[in-house]
């Protein structure tokens, strides 16, 4: 035998008794890859979603007036439940993966149960303003996982609905046949919950 | 069937064989299983064009390999490419161990792409123009260094080789 030939074996023989850990590696990988999506989506968003995210709170005002939600939730006198789930502040915990500064600020709205967020990259609009997409993040909370993601939307007050089927969470365009204070009930892997977004004008 | 879904099929058949390939690359445990999980998460944020692919396991070989060299690139400034070698507890019989410190400190000596070269030639059973569509280098070149490589892994291993193999 050649050297070479040695060489070929020893390699076999090195690596034959290997047990490489089979879930890990998928798993890992997984949450890397989605982290390397979010990353990108962030990098290409971040300063649109926080630095519009007052324009959207002003057109939900002027589209749905406060009075289109029947969320059982206490919303304030004044506030829609699309006013009350959105925030400017930072992320929970749990959904900063991918983001490169420690406590991220972006524009995002958490669902009731606080299973679910959905990170926004500018404001949502129905229909899509020229150049853009209604591009959502949804991130769910660790011990919610679960796919696919399955979505009712509904506008309250009409008899509009739509739904919309997903790989399950990560970034999705949702595009909206109306502009209001959008409910969303979200099914999971088994999880249920309701959040609430505002689509404004172009 | 979800991508989701399609990618953890992908990763759970073809994970074993590219940590065999990562762990000769690395010749490091924890380092191997590093290099398959950076990969495989490449190739899940990338998840559209590798299902589209003709062979998706060929694209993982390849972004397996181009992982590795851009991690030792970017790693090299604080670590010697491999002067330590782990052996799973595990993982080797012990008459196999003798042969497995050998191979892997020979293959230590070498540098990042001379050890692809040799690995994908002796490992994967690749052909020089395979091996330079890989490593990113003409067919020349790959002959020229594993020529070179091969000379420095006989003056480490000589004979030893053959009598390790025989026991």
């Amino acid at each position: 035998m050649s050297f070479e030939d040695h060489l070929s074996a020893a390699m076999r023989r090195s690596v034959d008794t290997l047990v490489p850990p089979v879930t890990g590696l998928a798993g890992e990988g997984l949450r890397r890859g989605r982290g390397l999506r979010r990353r990108r989506l962030v990098t290409a968003g971040t300063a649109a979603g926080v630095a519009t995210l007052a324009v959207a709170a002003g057109v939900t005002a002027a589209v749905t007036g406060g009075g289109t939600d029947d969320t059982s939730r206490t919303i304030p006198a004044g506030r829609t439940a699309c006013d009350t789930a959105l925030s400017n502040g930072v992320l929970p915990e749990w959904a900063r993966d991918g983001f490169s500064e420690p406590e991220p600020r972006i524009a995002h709205a958490t669902s009731e149960d606080g299973r679910m967020v959905a990170i926004l990259f500018g404001p949502l609009t129905s229909p899509s303003a020229p150049g853009r997409n209604n591009k959502i993040l949804w991130v769910e909370r660790p011990d919610s996982a679960g796919t696919p993601l399955h979505i009712d939307a509904v506008l309250p007050g009409t008899a509009t609905q739509v739904t919309r089927d997903l790989a399950g969470p990560g970034p999705s365009t949702v595009d909206l046949p109306a502009p209001g204070c959008w409910t969303f009930a979200l099914s999971f892997g088994g999880h249920r919950d309701v959040i609430h977004l505002v689509y404004g004008r172009p | 069937m979800t991508s989701e879904q399609d990618f953890v099929d992908l990763a759970t058949a073809r994970g074993p064989a590219l940590f065999r390939t990562a762990w000769l690359l690395t010749g490091d445990w924890h380092l191997a299983e590093d290099l398959v999980q950076e990969a495989l998460g490449r190739i899940y944020a990338r998840w559209s064009r590798v299902a589209a692919a003709d062979e998706p396991a060929a694209y993982a070989q390849t972004v397996l390999l181009r992982t590795f060299l851009s991690h030792r690139r970017r790693r090299s400034s604080t670590e010697r490419p491999t002067d330590r070698t782990e052996i799973p507890d595990d993982a080797a019989s012990e008459a196999d161990l003798p042969l497995r410190v050998a191979l892997m400190d020979a293959l230590g000596r070498l540098d990042r792409t001379d050890r692809a070269v040799v690995v994908l030639r002796y490992w994967e059973d690749l052909d020089a123009p395979a091996t330079a569509a890989l490593v990113g280098l003409s067919p020349a070149a790959v002959r020229t260094r594993c020529s070179r490589a091969l000379g420095r892994l006989r003056e480490v291993l000589g004979d030893d080789l053959a009598d390790l193999l025989a026991r």
